[in-house]
């Protein structure tokens, strides 16, 4: 069936996997987002890493079907793959022509719900993961996300998205193999697409891919926040990394389309407050942003930017300042062009399948529910000064934790 | 004035000699980019970064008004706006919702006349000494750029875009002047727009705006180039890991093999199910491999790059040789063309799902080969290359001319 623009459709398969479909007028081809709670969050203690081996060791076989044969049988229909594995989620994404979906959501299926974990792919996919904690160790920025997020957050979820070389080692097939079935699961799951079908249609060819998928997830509780504080980690490198992370609001909560609106115009333009001041008014940085991390039901907001050693305390005292300037509120001008801008740039990400399907996925995680397009811009539309304003007031003073990677800051804040 | 339509295109050249090219599509935003064939590679011995440089100072604002009033500009149409410089072309582009247009495309027309007040130059001087210093600490761009240096040799595709610490340290307010009075002339210039436009609004809003611009008579030299071949290592501090480049001779941009050549480096260097995927990612030696055709215009490359424990060097080395070798010998089987062709018809389909994902091939095809090119035709033309055409690529056996460099660890065995 053709698509028509009518918004998205939700259904819950009794297997508790979440599914959202978006039909998207002309285009011919179409975008899936799997999603589900597969993360080294909630790896065993003693085996932290196990969810970046089980990512890669899913995706080497199925069925039927050797490695190389699934990585055929998605070039077959020329479908291109992605995906990854973080601290809370793993994913997969598929971009493929619309009229092959019913070819290739099996094969999608197939990896979560009938792979293989053959003995003989095993190592391959540890070595892999060890080569990629080795390869974040090399990355400035990842770095410092790594030390960020142990800052804010005890125990599990201040864990690396990497693991711990050492349990990476000793980990047997059969150990991940036993963990991977406990955790490769539809509970907690999303599945979302988007594309040039009509809603309906991808619904039910979902509903008939992933209807086998068995299993419930454990429930891992909320995470425990770290009280605020001051952290360097040393490394080599000539930039000083810098993170500042505070409290935000929550998903769902209220305030939070005042947030996204306050973020936009702190971070989210080319006159966005942080741009203006950090890099046209004083060229303190290359880059410098700021922006909201739902982890588990809690949210951060995490500034970020990077400098010479000599200038890190100056950046770090601007950005403090520009953080501690919102409560005072936004200009007339500043939230009109702010909601301009994020009305844009719901249309703009709506325009492609893999955007709509992401966004797709990550409204039904966060707001239990996928939203319009049109729901969207409403919300941002109707937005007033007296709104904004009475929200960023509300907010409390500035109390920042303060992370910084690589040569330490000279100045005040070198301790 | 109407211009020409070529197969759903719409295409004029203004008297000053700039050109206009639009691609209308059914979509709720607008693209529109100003594209400048200029880039790193036309720069003189001392004017290393002065391209990068200076798509950094349009946005700096023109006489009329100062930086800030141009990013509120850009914010006040909700315009998601960027800039980028390559080798061959500086590109400032944005997407805005349809009834924006014309404010968008004046804004970005503006751009091409900034003021280089010395006060901008300055600041934004540091920020490109921090962006270097970015670039310094992230070792594969260090390897690519070092290994790009050694293959190209003389030819100007060898310098690093950002220019150097010294080279930027050098540009004055002066210099950056008669760079832009060189090389962004009218006749170097095409304004791209894709999505739902007004055509002849379009066209006669870029008349007026660009009146009083001028060609300025640069041609941007082709040298006489041979590929540099062997390979070099270099150790250094500051990072754990090794990190290997590879660079080989390949059809240019205008050259009609360029699509055989994109599907044999697809055969090899697929992320998914490419044979150095098969040989070094999938048995955990590396943490990525890839390879990729880069059609310059005039001068084209594979280039190739994976990441491993420095213990492991000499064995991915050996795995890559080995791999290049075979498929030298051998070619491509008809089932690996046949899934290159189709993985990369999909690629084409999904860059075209939105007006933004047209603008930057739009440009290059029509400033390298004035070529407007539907993503339906593209992919008609991917499907219709012969496997043939790849094996008479490797005849010339590039893989054995090439060079590869590896950047390793001063802490490593």
């Amino acid at each position: 069936m053709a698509p028509s623009a009518s918004g998205p459709q939700f259904t819950v398969l009794p297997n508790g996997l979440r599914i959202a479909a978006a039909g998207m007028p002309g285009l011919t081809t179409l975008s899936a987002h799997l999603r589900w709670p597969l993360g080294t969050a909630g790896d065993p203690s003693d085996a932290q890493g196990a969810a970046v081996v089980i990512h890669e060791w899913l995706q080497r076989g199925a069925g039927d079907r050797n490695a190389h044969d699934q990585a055929d049988a998605f070039d077959r229909y020329g479908a291109r793959r992605g995906g990854g594995v973080g601290r809370e989620y793993a994913s997969l994404g598929v971009a493929c022509l619309a009229r092959d979906a019913a070819h290739v959501l099996p094969l999608v299926a197939d990896v979560v719900t009938a792979a293989r974990l053959d003995d003989d792919e095993f190592e391959g996919a540890r070595q892999l993961a060890l080569q990629e904690l080795a390869a974040a160790a090399d990355d400035p920025g990842e770095r410092l996300l790594e030390a960020a997020v142990a800052a804010r957050y005890a125990g599990r979820y201040g864990r690396s998205a990497y693991g711990v070389r050492g349990h990476l080692a000793r980990l047997s097939a059969a150990r991940v193999r036993a963990i991977a079935r406990a955790r490769v699961v539809p509970a907690g799951a999303v599945l979302a697409l988007a594309g040039g079908l009509d809603a309906a249609t991808m619904l039910a060819l979902a509903a008939t891919a992933f209807g086998g998928w068995r299993g419930a997830a454990p429930d891992r509780g909320a995470p425990t926040l770290r009280p605020r504080r001051r952290v360097h980690r040393s490394g080599s490198g000539g930039q000083t990394q810098i993170a500042l992370i505070d409290d935000a609001v929550r998903p769902g909560e209220e305030g939070w389309t005042e947030q996204a609106v306050a973020m936009t115009a702190l971070s989210g333009a080319t006159a966005a407050r942080l741009w203006t001041v950090v890099r046209e008014a004083r060229g303190l940085a290359y880059e410098v942003g700021s922006g909201i991390h739902i982890v588990a039901g809690d949210a951060y907001r995490l500034t970020h930017a990077a400098t010479a050693p000599e200038r890190a305390s100056e950046l770090i005292d601007v950005l403090h300042g520009e953080l501690e300037r919102c409560r005072d509120g936004l200009g007339a001008d500043e939230l009109r062009r702010a909601q301009r801008l994020l009305r844009a740039a719901v249309v703009f990400e709506a325009e492609t399948s893999g955007g709509r399907a992401a966004r797709l996925a990550s409204d039904v995680v966060r707001f239990g529910r996928p939203r319009a397009v049109e729901e969207v811009e409403d919300a941002v539309a109707a937005l007033t000064l007296v709104k904004v304003n009475g929200f960023l007031a509300s907010r409390p003073p500035l109390a920042a934790t303060v992370v910084t990677t690589g040569p330490r800051p000279e100045g005040a804040w070198a301790a | 004035m109407g211009g020409v339509k070529v197969d759903g295109f719409d295409l004029v050249t203004l008297p000053n000699g700039l050109r206009l090219i639009g691609q209308r599509a059914d979509a709720r935003s607008i693209a529109v980019g100003l594209t400048f064939n200029v880039g790193a590679r036309d720069e003189a011995a001392d004017e290393g970064g002065a391209a990068h440089l200076l798509e950094h100072l349009a946005f700096k604002g023109d006489d009329d008004r100062g930086a800030d009033d141009v990013n509120r500009a850009f914010d006040e149409l909700g315009a998601r706006v960027n800039a980028f410089t390559s080798h061959d072309r500086t590109m400032y582009y944005g997407a805005a919702l349809p009834d924006e247009c014309a404010r968008l495309t004046a804004l970005l027309l503006s751009l091409a006349r900034p003021s280089l007040r010395p006060a901008d130059v300055e600041v934004e001087r540091r920020v490109v000494l921090e962006e270097i210093g970015m670039a310094e600490d992230r070792p594969e761009g260090r390897a690519w750029e070092r290994g790009a240096q050694l293959f190209f040799g003389e030819h100007p595709l060898g310098r690093p875009v950002l220019g150097t610490r010294s080279s930027v340290a050098a540009l004055t307010p002066e210099r950056m002047r008669a760079f832009h009075g060189r090389w962004y002339g009218s006749e170097r210039a095409l304004l791209v727009v894709s999505g739902a436009y007004d055509w002849d609004a379009f066209v006669a809003q870029a008349q007026a705006a660009t009146e009083d611009w001028t060609p300025g008579g640069s041609t941007r030299a082709q040298p006489v180039w041979a590929p540099r071949r062997g390979s070099q290592e270099m150790r250094a501090g500051g990072f754990e890991r090794a990190h290997l480049t590879w660079f080989a001779p390949a059809p240019s941009s205008q050259d009609p093999a360029r699509i055989a050549a994109a599907l044999l480096a697809r055969v090899v260097g697929d992320g998914d199910n490419g044979r150095l995927f098969w040989a070094l990612v999938e048995p955990g030696l590396v943490d990525d491999a890839a390879l990729w055709f880069d059609p310059a215009d005039g001068v084209g490359s594979f280039q190739a790059a994976a990441t491993t424990d420095d213990a492991q060097h000499d064995l991915v080395v050996e795995t890559v040789v080995d791999v290049l070798t075979r498929f030298e010998r051998e070619g491509p089987t008809a089932p690996e063309w046949a899934r290159a062709q189709r993985a990369l018809a999909t690629e084409v389909t999904l860059a075209a799902e939105s007006p933004m994902g047209r603008l930057a091939d739009l440009a290059d095809a029509w400033l390298d080969r004035e070529e407007a090119e539907t993503a339906e035709a593209t992919v008609a033309r991917i499907l219709a290359t012969p496997l043939a055409a790849g094996l008479t690529l490797l005849e010339a056996a590039p893989f054995s001319s090439g060079l590869r460099f590896s950047l390793r660890p001063s802490s490593g065995p």
